[in-house]
């Protein structure tokens, strides 16, 4: 920097401008985007948790949908996919329904459901990641996670979010398949510089236009160990057609342990 | 009266001035003045129908819905071309401003989707993610298709030959006015634009549906200021044929042009804003005001005469001679750029095309009018500056004078009379629901009062400044021509031993007339307005014929309270609905939550064809409902069903778009409906269809109320003014025979009784009153002086009955060019009905109503009033 400095007494001013520029750039992102959306991508991966939780849908008029359920998660052994089981407490006509992603990452995901009413369960195919998870603003994608190397990054700028500092990134899909698949032609992410939490994040769609805001508050850190955070209340909305969605955990334990006999059809019965 | 007058002559100068500073004043104020295209603005609110529409789109979203057709030439639509066209219109329309993109429906639509069954549950699926390529991928999307009924007919038609994207386009929002995206013009563009990148020669693409039309209506209802400006020329070279002075010509048109910006200036000072179905109103205006004009400026000459048997002299005769010249050769000037401009506006439909080429052939033909102008402007200021110069005989001038003060103190009254009496009718229209009857009432109402004020002041004022009328001119008014052989005519059979023929004909005209009334039909459909020649007419036919239908009537299932909908029984009554609609006249097709309801339960049960029906418990269709949830997007059922599950929507797509068939399935679907559906459930019929049958039958009711309300008011003012109700039975008859022939003759020709026909009926009484009383004010007065019976009937036909003719025929003259208008139907009905109200009720007013007067001989004209 001092050598910089030197310099600039001797070259012209332009030329000093754009060292400075480029100085700094270097040094204030020392970290690639790659690195900071790998971190991130694992960032709220814990091993296993319960939850409870309480999903707020609110449509364009401003009425409500209210769902209670109690989840499982559990990591995949050696992955990062998890498998997840969620159990509707409320409301009572779909009382007792549970559902079972068994997400993979190289594949469609599985996912079953059990209809206490006619007390069967039957497996749901559904097309792509792009599809709402169980009614919420949330897809399937936001929820599991986007695959860091199906995107392109690139550091906008720096942002404080709340009073934390943020780096500000852009990606766009490395292909038209995955623009088609996740229904985003980009994302801007606000990780937070320190703990590689996500605090904010805008969608835009196919065409290009603005298409989801999503907001993660009230983030814990339920892993020191392993840096491993989890954000108490989640936000969506999307901005086309004014319908939004708060998901808020109530209760939440992490690393408790969780059997793997939990996730499987059999168990789904049985309750 | 008298002192007024004098005081208005003396102070001519400044009261021109005043009039012409008011109007620049008014014009202003005008031009603030809205003019609205929502049509919500002129539907009943309060009636159901309109209610549901109202609620329908604001839960659903679901109103105005265009469809788009897209056929290969060759082949059926399995070809990547083809669908690749599909996909990229429903991208486009998807970011198109004013479309609901949660219910924009085809086969590439994200909410299209497939729902099948499989041995472990079930796959659901968009429908076309992309574009199948394979012989393999085309068989997969056309089982699909087949499997899932609900998208049969509707995107796509069953010899899989034809796709359609249907669009449902919702009203302006605050923001869209605020970006100018108002109005169905911009919508319909918009369509068009995604369409035309598509069109080539592989594939005809229709486009049709509720928006393209309404586009369609708001290009002709535009051309309305065209055709006005073209009534407005045509009454003055009436008049001036009538007249043949300059006088003639311009002044009749001035009053009512001026009261046209008065009242405009009024409504955007008071901020009412102008509906497009009030375009037409000046209409009527102007023919009052022209009315009222002729009648003053025909006793002005009729005075003049009196004291100025030979005219004015003068010293220097060139102006007028010059005059004369022009005079002789004005319609001609104005009439060739006329005709060329209506012909080029009738064959490209565009306004400006036809302003375009009346003025290019204007120039020339005007040439010798604005020498003349110019002329005439140097000579009047000289005429202010050194009369003497031009003017030498006193005697002249003070005849004008004289002239102009007598005219109005004998006809003041009676125009102050049949004004207040036409205005109080039009006034008392407010207490109507619809906002565009309040308006119409409203505005004609202030129109006429500003022709009582021009008339009054202005216009005598003006003429008071003007070099009175030369011999030449005298003599012209005086020629026998043959207006005067046609009130002649009606003289000689009225008083001859014919005179009961007069009662006969009314007698046979009034039952031939209550006999076409018999046969009138109160029926609209938008798209029978227009010529079937027109593209979206061939259009719509086609697609019309191919498809489930292109019209849409939305029935809206109503629950007390949450999750209503997700009872089986309502369910399985609205699933036996749709089957019972499905079988009435006309129906194409009803897509209804229920469907997608079967198809889930057959799917979950391995596409078991046996469980294609409701569920019997309430939590399974709930849970199906949440596992749709997990595999569509949140919008999927926003056109169906609401987000409390209490409202539901059922699509009904039928070929028809007449009112009178949407009412008589309305009243099968309410007998359905009370039988089938549990007590607490409500079923309630919206949707664009639904709307204009709401509209038209609130509009025609309500302008047959008004029309009633009207002669009431005219009825007991005109009873009040001459103190007996016979004067006031008199004064309504021609009026009621104008509007039963009216009536009459579209029962005859078989037009049906909506909105643009109604008006006219409207039109009719603002001016049948006029007439009469005119007619009976003249026939007081010259009895009043006394003398021959024969004579003063004649006497007043061949003033004041002449003066009436002159009007009525102008009238009918300006409105008969719009029978050339071709393509939109109204336009010609209007040329037609207020043809033959102007015939007929200056008919009935010179023949009807003095053999009453002669036969019954009343004594508010025969005996009274010898003061």
């Amino acid at each position: 920097m001092k050598y910089s400095m030197k310099q600039i007494s001797i070259k012209t001013c332009l030329t000093a401008g754009l060292v400075i520029i480029f100085s700094s750039a270097q040094l204030g992102f020392a970290i690639t985007p790659e690195e900071i959306m790998e971190k991130n991508f694992i960032v709220n991966k814990v091993t296993d948790s319960t939850s409870q939780t309480t999903m707020i849908l609110t449509n364009k008029a401003g009425k409500e949908r209210v769902r209670k359920t109690f989840g499982t998660t559990k990591l995949q052994k050696g992955t990062f996919d998890n498998m997840r089981m969620t159990r509707f407490l409320e409301p009572t006509d779909v009382k007792g329904m549970v559902s079972l992603l068994i997400e993979h990452s190289k594949d469609e995901d599985d996912i079953w459901l059990y209809l206490p009413s006619l007390k069967k369960v039957r497996r749901l195919v559904s097309s792509n990641k792009k599809d709402s998870f169980v009614g919420t603003d949330f897809s399937y994608g936001d929820v599991i996670g986007h695959k860091v190397k199906e995107w392109n990054h690139t550091i906008l700028k720096e942002e404080d979010v709340d009073g934390f500092m943020c780096y500000v990134i852009e990606s766009t899909p490395i292909n038209k398949t995955i623009a088609k698949n996740t229904g985003y032609s980009k994302r801007v992410s606000w990780i937070q510089k320190d703990t590689f939490v996500a605090r904010k994040a805008m969608m835009y769609d196919e065409a290009g236009s603005l298409y989801k805001e999503m907001q993660f508050l009230n983030l814990e850190l339920v892993e020191p160990e392993k840096n491993k955070w989890y954000a108490r209340e989640f936000r969506a909305r999307n901005v086309q057609t004014g319908h939004s969605t708060v998901i808020k955990v109530d209760e939440l334990k992490v690393n408790v342990g969780v059997k793997d006999s939990y996730f499987t059809t059999r168990y789904m019965e049985s309750q | 009266m008298r002192k007024y007058i004098e005081f208005i002559v003396r102070f001519r100068w400044a009261v021109v001035v005043a009039i012409l500073g008011l109007t620049y004043f008014f014009m202003k104020t005008g031009s603030n003045l809205t003019v609205i295209i929502d049509p919500n603005t002129i539907v009943p609110k309060s009636h159901p129908f309109v209610a549901t529409t109202l609620k329908v789109e604001e839960v659903f979203g679901s109103r105005y819905v265009a469809a788009i057709g897209i056929t290969p030439k060759e082949g059926d639509v399995f070809q990547p071309e083809v669908l690749a066209k599909v996909q990229r219109i429903t991208q486009k329309l998807r970011e198109t401003p004013r479309i609901v993109k949660t219910n924009l429906l085809s086969v590439a639509a994200s909410r299209a989707k497939d729902i099948k069954g499989t041995e472990a549950g079930m796959e659901v699926r968009q429908m076309m993610a992309d574009v199948p390529t394979t012989p393999e991928e085309m068989a997969i999307l056309k089982d699909a298709l087949l499997r899932n009924s609900t998208y049969m007919n509707t995107v796509v038609s069953e010899d899989f030959k034809t796709l359609m994207i249907l669009a449902e386009v919702h009203d302006a929002t605050a923001e869209d006015k605020k970006e100018g995206r108002v109005g169905f013009t911009y919508v319909s563009n918009k369509i068009n634009e995604a369409v035309d990148a598509e069109r080539d020669d592989s594939v005809t693409i229709e486009v049709t549906g509720y928006p393209p039309f309404i586009a369609l209506f708001e290009k002709f209802a535009g051309l309305t200021p065209f055709l006005l400006l073209i009534a407005i020329v045509i009454i003055g070279i009436i008049h001036f044929e009538a007249f043949r002075t300059l006088q003639g010509l311009i002044l009749p048109l001035v009053t009512p042009i001026i009261a046209v910006i008065w009242a405009k200036g009024f409504m955007g000072l008071a901020d009412v804003p102008l509906d497009i179905f009030n375009m037409s109103t000046p209409i009527l205006v102007l023919a009052v005001g022209a009315g009222h004009a002729v009648q003053l400026l025909k006793r002005y000459y009729e005075e003049y005469n009196k004291a100025q048997p030979n005219g004015a002299q003068y010293t220097e005769t060139k102006f007028f001679n010059v005059s004369g010249i022009i005079g002789k050769f004005l319609p001609l000037m104005i009439g060739v750029p006329v005709v060329w401009g209506i012909y080029k506006g009738f064959q490209t439909g565009e306004l400006g095309a036809a302003v375009v080429a009346a003025k290019d052939v204007g120039l020339i033909t005007m040439i010798p009018v604005w020498l003349f102008l110019i002329w005439a402007t140097i000579r009047l200021i000289m005429y202010v500056v050194a009369p003497a110069k031009i003017v030498a005989d006193k005697g002249g001038i003070d005849a004008n004078k004289q002239a102009v003060i007598d005219s109005i103190v004998k006809i003041g009254p009676v125009m102050l009379t049949a004004g207040i009496v036409a205005s109080c009718g039009f006034f008392s229209l407010v207490v109507f629901e619809i906002v565009s009857i309040r308006v119409f009432g409203v505005f004609s109402g202030i129109g006429i009062l500003s022709i009582l004020a021009v008339e009054m002041t202005f216009i005598p004022a003006l003429r008071a400044i003007l070099p009175p009328p030369s011999q030449r001119e005298t003599n012209m008014e005086k020629e026998e021509r043959f207006w005067d052989r046609i009130t002649g005519f009606y003289a000689n059979t009225m008083l001859g031993q014919n005179r009961n023929k007069i009662f006969w004909i009314t007698a046979v005209l009034i039952v031939i007339s209550v006999f076409g009334i018999s046969k009138l039909k109160i029926e609209s459909s938008l798209k029978h307005y227009f010529s079937p020649e027109l593209q979206v007419l061939k259009d719509d036919r086609a697609l019309n014929q191919r498809m489930a239908g292109t019209n849409n009537i939305y029935l809206m299932i109503e629950g007390e309270e949450q999750d209503a909908i997700k009872d089986p029984e309502v369910l399985k009554a609205m699933d036996d609905l749709a089957t019972f609609v499905q079988t009435q006249p006309h129906v194409g097709k009803v897509m209804s939550m229920a469907e997608f309801i079967k198809r889930m339960n057959q799917s979950m049960n391995a596409d078991d064809p046996a469980y294609y029906r409701i569920p019997d418990n309430r939590n399974t269709i709930a849970e199906y409902l949440l596992i749709y949830s997990m595999s569509g997007e949140p919008g999927d059922f926003d056109p169906y069903v609401d987000y409390d599950y209490r409202l539901a929507n059922m699509v009904i797509f039928t070929h028809s778009d007449n009112t009178s068939d949407m009412l008589e399935l309305w009243k099968n679907i309410q007998g359905f409906v009370a039988e089938r559906f549990p007590p607490n459930v409500k079923v309630n019929v919206g949707g664009s269809v639904a709307q204009s049958a709401a509209l038209v039958e609130v509009i025609v009711k309500d302008k047959i109320l008004n029309i009633v309300q009207i002669a009431a008011v005219v009825f007991l003012i005109a009873s009040l003014v001459f103190r007996t109700p016979i004067a006031g039975l008199l004064v309504v008859t021609p009026l009621l025979l104008s509007v039963m022939t009216n009536m009459g003759l579209m029962g005859l020709l078989g037009i049906n009784l909506n909105i643009p026909t109604a008006l006219v009926s409207a039109l009719a009484i603002g001016i049948g009153a006029d007439y009469a009383i005119y007619m009976l004010f003249r026939l007081r007065e010259e009895f009043s002086m006394g003398g021959n019976v024969d004579e003063i009937f004649r006497k007043v036909l061949r003033t004041a009955g002449k003066a009436c003719l002159f009007v009525a025929s102008a009238v009918a003259g300006g409105y008969a060019v719009q029978a050339f208008s071709r393509g939109y139907y109204p336009h010609t009905w209007t040329a037609l009905l207020i043809g033959t109200a102007m015939i007929v009720s200056v008919t009935a007013a010179l023949t009807v109503m003095p053999a009453l007067v002669l036969k019954f001989k009343p004594k508010f004209i025969f005996g009274g009033d010898k003061k």
